[in-house]
């Protein structure tokens, strides 16, 4: 009789916190809809009729597909810069016997402590002087240096679980060890790869304080960025078209979590058994 | 630890410094008032900070086990 009320109360718990976590969607979706006076007039009720002006005047006045473009390049090439070092890395460290090996793996390690807040200046400073500020490349070699720790350091926990014998045969049949790299051990390696793919994904689309200090251009603006200039621009009289820039801004994340959901929680506790 | 969207969106810091985290102000002093020296000692101060809890929280973890 009690553990039925408990799993009642636990049950309400729950369900609250799911309507407070799904509420300001709800809220979001209903903004979009409503007309610059309704919005006050009926903050929380649905819209009297729903009509598709603010997506219009949103769609003109906010560059979605440039900033859209950005966030994708971002993504993308950090995703490909990454991964590709990280991998070669944690073979290096994983499976060759050199002098400062335990230096290097744990000189990676320390990536994973320092946020990348902190070293905001020394960044802006030095994409400054190599004349890369206001370029694509400027955000995404940071965006890559700080991926690339937890990545090195998940596929130095999955090399380290491969059997010898896969180099062995490989060495065996003639292959040269770039050979054994990216004909053997980079298709094995394949799961933490899409792993660090979603991971490093999300992170990246996500991320906000990188691209807000090194993004002051409009052209290399990504999404989240842009999503604040647009609110700033735009003041807080109209938050119809607020809304629907909301809605357009995190609907291609929807859609890529629809898709690729089962993906992406596996991506999410396989972090958790790191170690 | 690091939180900077929410207060940068939210409130700007606001009222006054009252919601500043430890990175806004960082922010606020290196590129507001274009002060870096202070800028880089905040952020110094932040990762001493940032080893120190790790540490406690990895020996309470290995206390545990």
């Amino acid at each position: 009789m009690e553990t039925k009320t408990v799993n009642i109360l636990i049950k309400i718990i729950l369900i609250l916190l799911g309507v407070s976590f799904l509420f300001p969607l709800y809220w979001m979706i209903n903004l979009s809809f409503k007309t610059k006076s309704e919005v006050y007039d009926n903050p929380f009720g649905l819209p009297h009729q729903f009509n598709f002006t603010n997506y219009f005047d949103a769609l003109e006045k906010f560059n979605f597909l440039r900033y859209f473009t950005n966030s994708i390049i971002y993504s993308v090439s950090t995703i490909v810069i990454t991964v590709l070092i990280g991998s070669m890395f944690a073979y290096c460290i994983s499976r060759m016997t050199w002098k400062f090996k335990g230096f290097a793996l744990s000189y990676i390690a320390l990536g994973l402590i320092i946020p990348v807040q902190v070293v905001i200046i020394p960044i802006l400073t030095m994409t400054k002087a190599i004349g890369l500020k206001g370029t694509h490349l400027g955000l995404i070699l940071p965006y890559a240096a700080f991926s690339l720790s937890s990545c090195v350091l998940m596929f130095y926990a999955f090399f380290r679980n491969l059997p010898m014998e896969l180099e062995e045969a490989a060495c065996i049949d003639g292959c040269n060890i770039y050979q054994t790299f990216f004909r053997i051990m980079f298709p094995v390696i394949k799961p933490a790869i899409a792993t660090q793919c979603a991971l490093i994904f999300m992170n990246i689309y996500n991320e906000f304080f990188l691209a807000f200090i090194l993004g002051a251009d409009d052209k290399i603006r990504p999404l989240t960025v842009g999503l604040l200039n647009f609110f700033v621009s735009i003041g807080v009289s109209h938050w119809g078209q607020i809304g629907a820039a909301m809605i357009i801004t995190s609907l291609p994340t929807i859609i890529v979590y629809l898709i690729g959901n089962e993906q992406i929680e596996n991506a999410l506790t396989a972090g958790a058994i790191l170690k | 630890m690091s939180q900077f969207a929410h207060v940068r969106i939210m409130t700007s810091g606001g009222p006054g410094d009252a919601s500043r985290t430890v990175i806004y102000q960082l922010y606020y002093k290196a590129f507001s008032a274009s002060n870096y020296g202070q800028g880089c000692a905040i952020a110094i101060l932040f990762v001493i900070e940032c080893i120190i809890i790790t540490v406690f929280i990895n020996k309470f973890v290995a206390r545990k086990k």
